[in-house]
């Protein structure tokens, strides 16, 4: 039984290896040569070939609706996959051009933001706002102030008597004589409260520094933006504007360059604008600060930036002394004793009182 | 005989077995692997007329082991296009070696129908192996059936050849390829496997 098992096993071992010589051949081209030479396995080969052979038969293909299917189902997908690259295509150049374009806004933001481009439209903006503070508060208001457009340096000013500024004058009688003023000296108010006239330029184009010490008095009417030198200071009250608003500013003695100031009310606005120190409007008691003297107090020292009484604004601007102190107290922008010229300052201290271009230092105490 | 795989020379016929008879002689392996990797710049190319060469080639084959493997005409078309969807997915990252196409196609269609197995397998709607019997009538089915089973019976080694060989139509170089085996070794598996499969099939013949 073994020994059948044995040969069957071993009979099918020599089909296996024939079978397979001949597998072998026939890829080269010559398998009927393995079973010529095998010719006592040749009809077992054979069947077995056709077993091959019903096995490709047998085995049951797609049918051409199958296959139609099939094949519709790629060319879907191969279109998709096509208009999707071609999207992609398309879409590359403007997304490029799209990041492209954020990238160039954010570096002008940040050349910007740095200061490494200067960003003129801002500071001409400025500029231009302190010169119609200053310039179109004096023509109407205190004379007439022509600029003759050959120069920023070049204006001719006008200033008439103020009567306005004779009443302030007079709140503090005793009030010290002004300090000379130099030809250079645009704006020269005598004892009296008149104005003196003056006519001609101020510094020379080439030193736009505002000099207190020797009197050389900038013109603030004469805004020329950009330029060193130029102190406008404030220009107190548009004309036409009620209230009072000294505002601060100009320059103290000894610093030089541009201290626009503030305060000031810019033309067409309507508020009270107290400027830095003094007492706010509806305030009582003593608010020295760097205002006058407020209304209704005695004291001594009204400065430039007080309210003169009877005028009914509440706003002393800057400078002078607070009331029960004596002594010199320039206040802000005034002319400290001892200096002859008149500081440019930010508050003239007259109420709506439309100071040309320069004015007055306040704080001078007239008590020194 | 059972033909080389020739992705260009073969007949789209669909009928069975059709496209494996006419089979031509085949290409030295330098100059199979040369066009071959040609055909496969094409589909990275996204061809169509590369596409619907390969589709008309190897399409049958791939049908027919999903059918060999599921035993449901619907569920082979299913898998068998399926393969070709993947393909055109993962074709950008396909990167030929010098196997045949087929054999990537092979793999793709062997993991899907393993995903169908796994996910029928929780579903446990498996019917046997009458599932087809309505639709593709029940004579033909039976010797179908018969074949089947012989094949399904047979050792993994021995079935893979045979799949392999005469349903996906691969020489025996890219069967030994793709198993890791020697020529020799497939040539051995293939005379086995047929030995095998007449015993099985006379043993059910026998009453």
């Amino acid at each position: 039984m073994n020994s059948k098992m044995f040969g069957v096993a071993s009979q099918d071992d020599e089909l296996v290896r024939v079978l397979a010589a001949y597998f072998e051949q026939a890829d080269r081209g010559d398998g009927e040569a393995v079973i010529e030479a095998h010719p006592e396995l040749g009809s077992a080969i054979r069947e077995l070939l056709g077993l091959e052979s019903r096995m490709l038969v047998e085995m049951p293909g797609p049918t051409v609706e199958e296959t139609a299917g099939a094949h519709l189902r790629m060319r879907i997908e191969l279109n998709r996959l096509r208009g999707r690259g071609a999207k992609l295509r398309h879409a590359r150049p403007r997304f490029l051009a799209f990041i492209g374009a954020i990238g160039l806004g954010l570096g002008m933001a940040g050349a910007f933001a740095s200061g490494a481009v200067p960003s003129p439209p801002i500071n001409l903006a400025i500029h231009s706002l302190q010169v119609a503070v200053s310039g179109d508060s004096s023509p109407q208001a205190s004379g007439d102030v022509t600029t003759s457009g050959e120069s920023p340096n070049d204006v001719d000013v006008t200033v008439s008597d103020t009567p306005v500024r004779k009443q302030v004058l007079d709140v503090a009688p005793n009030a010290a004589p002004s300090p000379p003023v130099t030809d250079a000296s645009p704006i020269a108010p005598d004892i009296d409260g008149n104005v003196k006239t003056v006519t001609g330029a101020t510094d020379p184009p080439s030193s736009h520094s505002s000099d207190a010490a020797t009197g050389t008095l900038p013109l603030a009417a004469t805004i020329s933006t950009g330029l060193s030198g130029d102190h406008p200071g404030n220009a107190g009250n548009p004309p036409g504007l009620s209230g009072d608003h000294p505002g601060n500013g100009g320059n103290p003695p000894g610093l030089s360059g541009d201290n626009p100031g503030i305060g000031a009310t810019p033309p067409g606005l309507s508020s009270d604008n107290p400027g830095s120190g003094g007492t706010p409007p509806g305030l009582s008691g003593d608010n020295p600060g760097n205002g006058g003297t407020p209304p209704g107090l005695s004291g001594d020292n009204p400065g430039n930036g007080g309210n003169p009484p009877g005028l009914g604004s509440d706003n002393p601007g800057n400078g002078g002394n607070p009331p029960g102190l004596t002594g010199d107290n320039p206040g802000n922008g005034g002319t400290p004793p001892g200096l002859s010229s008149d500081n440019l300052s930010s508050s003239d201290g007259v109420s709506g009182t439309p100071q040309p271009g320069a004015n007055r230092g306040n704080g001078t105490n007239p008590h020194s | 005989m059972i033909g080389e795989y020739r992705s260009q020379d073969e007949d789209t016929s669909a009928s069975a077995g059709s496209e494996t008879k006419k089979l031509a002689p085949a290409l030295a392996q330098p100059e199979r692997e040369q066009a071959e990797r040609r055909e496969v710049d094409k589909a990275k190319a996204g061809d169509p007329a590369l596409w619907d060469r390969w589709f008309h080639a190897f399409y049958p084959r791939l049908f027919r082991y999903a059918y060999i493997r599921l035993r449901n005409r619907g569920e082979a078309e299913d898998i068998a296009s399926q393969v070709f969807v993947e393909a055109l997915r993962g074709i950008k990252s396909f990167e030929y070696t010098g196997r045949p196409v087929l054999a990537w196609l092979y793999r793709i269609e062997h993991n899907l129908i393993s995903d169908r197995f796994r996910a029928e397998a929780r579903r446990a709607t498996i019917a046997g192996s009458s599932r087809d019997a309505i639709e593709y009538g029940v004579e033909g089915l039976a010797a179908s059936i018969d074949l089947f089973n012989a094949i399904r019976s047979l050792p993994g080694d021995q079935r893979q050849v045979i799949i392999l060989r005469y349903l996906m139509g691969l020489a025996a170089q890219d069967v030994s390829s793709i198993m890791g085996k020697t020529q020799t070794a497939v040539y051995s598996l293939q005379a086995r496997a047929l030995v095998n499969l007449r015993k099985h099939l006379s043993d059910e013949d026998r009453p």
